[in-house]
């Protein structure tokens, strides 16, 4: 009898639950590269799938979703012909510099699951300020400005992209392994996180930042730092140190050892060859290597230098 | 054992209940259907129309509207023109590269999502963070053939999409639209609105690109109620929203007059037109003494510039009567006549008393504005032959109804040889 009861009452909640049945899903609104053969972008996002989303399992945001900003900023979209530029460069001078020095897995492993481009800057008028790039829960990179990017400007693509995405990493690598305590410790005084960007450079420099806004705080210093260091030429680096003054240089010395000693100990990551290989990308960027993977394949204005094809078709290096 | 049949029945009970077929279905379909479909259903009709849409973009509550022709293509581009000063400095620009997507979030969504140069620059954020506080994702509260109206996702200003005429190109669309706006704005236009028991005027301010409401007072300080950004179509005006009520928010000229499907924006009777134009719009009327004018104001003119050139006889080829024009000035209506004497040119005014009267105008000699005028009144005594030209008690016409600043034509009602020719614009 009791088995009976439970057939019966387990029968009745099947009945139950599927009375709710009813529903029928339309075809999806997220847009799967492979399958929709009538969208413009389909060349240019199987591309990203292939060279971003397989190989890196990473999702490059390039089409502009307003619930995925803040809504506290006015911003827009990038063009497509800037994402196409830029999903280009971050593997020559990020993606694949990582390949070459650290391993071919450490990004895929580590690295932001999500790249968000949005066209414009996050401006603060009231401060005076400008936001570049932020990262979000060790997972998603979003850069910024994108629209204004000159391609024959490596200083401007280095301070819109690349040192931004060197930034945001570090702080995606130190939100997972935090960095040492002592390095507060090296200047702790002047850090300002309201005022910071009434410095200038020289001012930052003299009191022992690399720049005025690694003077807002200590985990901002700590990833400009190592930013800064990888994509500075040395010629910029030296010019740095020496308007910092002896005080001012020791304490970036000081800063700039631990962080080379806190990405060898804990992530295997050798700062020297790193800067090494991106130095050598930048001061030749072959345009032509660069785009030939291209979507729309875009010539930057004045390309100059020549450097030996990095990767190929197949995302192998040489 | 009785318990656990009670038990069983309650449980039995809430597992059907919870999904009781009984409950009265105010849908023919289930959410995500409905969903769906307005989905598709927007995207077809964005689609549709083989040359695009007209779409007024009033880019945030504050903004003027403006005008673009945007074509949906069915691979998701999305092809951008637009003239005007603010975004393209006068020039008919087009973008095609860039992309939109109509998506679902608190209802169905169209999302710019990629950079258009022609689009995006009322959402783009400038220097100082705001810009033009454009958008670029909408909320698509209504899309048939016939219109589409989105909303601002971040800014709420309402957006209105009609199909482009197929028979038109884009540089007759943007010569056409101009024309309208010139005929229609540019000189300070007036309606008179009725709302219930009030009655109200809606006057344009070219400087912002809105309607001015206030109430018909013909008081000179008459407190502004409410503005209306609008835009202007090739045969008519477009509001963002209904100004009081007019209960919509297009109207088209037919029969020379602004009409929509179910009002009309009624044009101020000329005496009344003639006064709010220079109180509202800051405008004033200007006499024609040159080539269309009477014969006794001629003279009276002459005989002021012939007194004018004796008593500057340095300067006798250039003294004389310059201009004679109605406006406001130092709080009175007054007919200032503009002169040459010595050398730079002189404004000097005459109060003036306008009464409406009998479907007309009174037009009333005071006295002299201020001191100075005065003096040249005394100076120049032929000048009293002006004012008297001008007094008495005139009858308003006009060649188009929707423009009176074109040109009014002042009839006196007692003598109809005694007439004079103005046309007004905002100074």
């Amino acid at each position: 009898m009791k088995k009976i009861l439970y057939i019966f009452l387990l029968c009745a909640v099947a009945l139950g639950m599927a009375s709710c049945e009813g529903d029928k899903f339309g075809p999806s609104i997220f847009i799967d590269p492979v399958e929709s053969e009538d969208v413009y972008t389909r060349e240019f996002d199987l591309w990203l799938k292939k060279h971003y989303t397989d190989k890196y399992n990473v999702d490059f945001l390039y089409r502009l979703d307003d619930n995925a900003t803040d809504p506290d900023y006015n911003v827009v979209p990038v063009s497509i012909g800037k994402a196409d530029t830029v999903a280009h460069l971050a593997l020559y001078l990020w993606y694949d510099v990582y390949d070459s020095v650290v391993s071919p897995t450490f990004l895929k492993e580590y690295g932001p699951k999500m790249i968000q481009l949005i066209g414009s800057a996050m401006i603060n008028a009231a401060q005076g300020t400008e936001k570049l790039g932020y990262a979000e829960g060790g997972n998603k990179i979003t850069l910024l400005k994108i629209n204004k990017m000159e391609t024959n400007n490596i200083e401007q693509l280095n301070e819109y992209i690349f040192k931004t995405m060197h930034h945001e990493f570090s702080h995606i690598l130190h939100q997972q392994k935090t960095y040492p305590k002592e390095f507060g410790l090296i200047t702790p005084e002047d850090y300002d996180p309201n005022r910071w960007q009434d410095r200038s450079n020289q001012e930052a420099w003299q009191l022992g930042y690399v720049s005025p806004y690694a003077s807002s705080q200590t985990r901002e210093d700590f990833v400009e730092t190592i930013a800064n260091y990888i994509v500075k030429t040395d010629a910029d680096w030296q010019k740095m140190i020496t308007t910092a003054g002896p005080t001012g240089a020791a304490f970036i010395n000081q800063k700039l050892e631990m962080c080379r000693t806190w990405l060898a100990e804990k992530w295997q990551i050798d700062l020297e060859a790193m800067r090494a290989e991106v130095q050598k990308r930048q001061a030749n960027l072959d345009w032509d290597m660069i785009m030939s993977l291209g979507f729309l394949n875009e010539q930057p204005e004045n390309p100059d230098g020549v450097l030996p094809p990095i990767f190929f078709e197949n995302g192998e290096t040489n | 054992m009785k318990t656990k049949y009670i038990f069983i029945g309650i449980a039995l009970a809430c597992v059907l209940g919870a999904c009781s077929r009984d409950e009265e279905s105010l849908f023919d379909k289930n959410a995500s259907e409905r969903a769906q479909e307005a989905l598709d259903n927007a995207n077809e009709v964005l689609v549709a129309p083989e040359f695009g849409w007209e779409m007024i973009y009033f880019a945030n509550p504050d903004s003027k509207g403006y005008n673009m022709i945007m074509k949906f293509d069915k691979d998701g581009r999305v092809t951008a023109t637009a003239k005007n000063e603010t975004t393209t400095h006068n020039r008919i620009m087009t973008d095609s590269v860039s992309t939109w997507l109509v998506k679902l979030d608190y209802g169905p969504i169209i999302s710019f999502d990629t950079y258009n140069d022609v689009f995006h620059a009322w959402a783009d954020p400038g220097t100082d963070g705001d810009g033009l506080l454009g958008d670029y994702e909408f909320l698509i509260l209504h899309a048939d053939s016939s219109y589409v109206k989105l909303k601002g996702k971040k800014h709420s200003a309402y957006c209105y999409l009609y199909p482009f005429k197929p028979n038109s190109t884009v540089e007759e669309y943007y010569t056409s639209v101009e024309a309208l706006q010139k005929r229609l704005s540019s000189n300070g236009n007036i309606f008179h609105v009725k709302a219930n028991t009030e009655e109200y005027l809606l006057h344009y301010d070219a400087s912002t690109g809105l309607y001015n409401l206030t109430l018909p007072n013909n008081a000179p300080n008459s407190e502004e109620l409410e503005s209306y950004p609008v835009a202007f179509q090739e045969n008519g005006i477009q509001f963002m929203v209904s100004p009081r009520a007019l209960g919509d928010v297009r109207f088209d000229i037919k029969d020379g007059q602004l009409v929509s499907t179910s009002s009309e924006l009624v044009t101020a009777p000329l005496p009344d037109y003639f006064i709010e134009q220079m109180q509202l719009a800051k405008g004033s009327w200007t006499i024609d003494i040159t080539k269309h004018v009477n014969d006794s104001l001629k003279q009276a003119v002459d005989s002021v510039t012939e007194a004018l050139k004796e008593a500057y006889p340095k300067n006798k080829k250039k003294a004389g009567v310059q201009s004679l024009r109605f406006k406001k000035t130092n709080d009175v209506l007054a007919l200032v006549i503009n002169y040459i004497g010595n050398s730079a040119k002189i404004d000097i005014a005459f109060t003036f008393n306008i009464q409406i009267q009998n479907g007309g105008v009174k037009l009333t000699y005071v006295e002299p504005t201020t001191d100075a005028a005065a003096n040249v009144l005394t100076y120049f005594p032929t000048i009293a032959g002006i004012l008297k030209q001008v007094e008495g008690h005139f009858t308003i016409t006009t060649s188009d109804v929707l423009n009176p600043t074109s040109g009014l034509y002042m009839i006196d009602s007692s003598n109809s040889e005694k007439w004079f020719d103005m046309t007004g614009k905002t100074e």
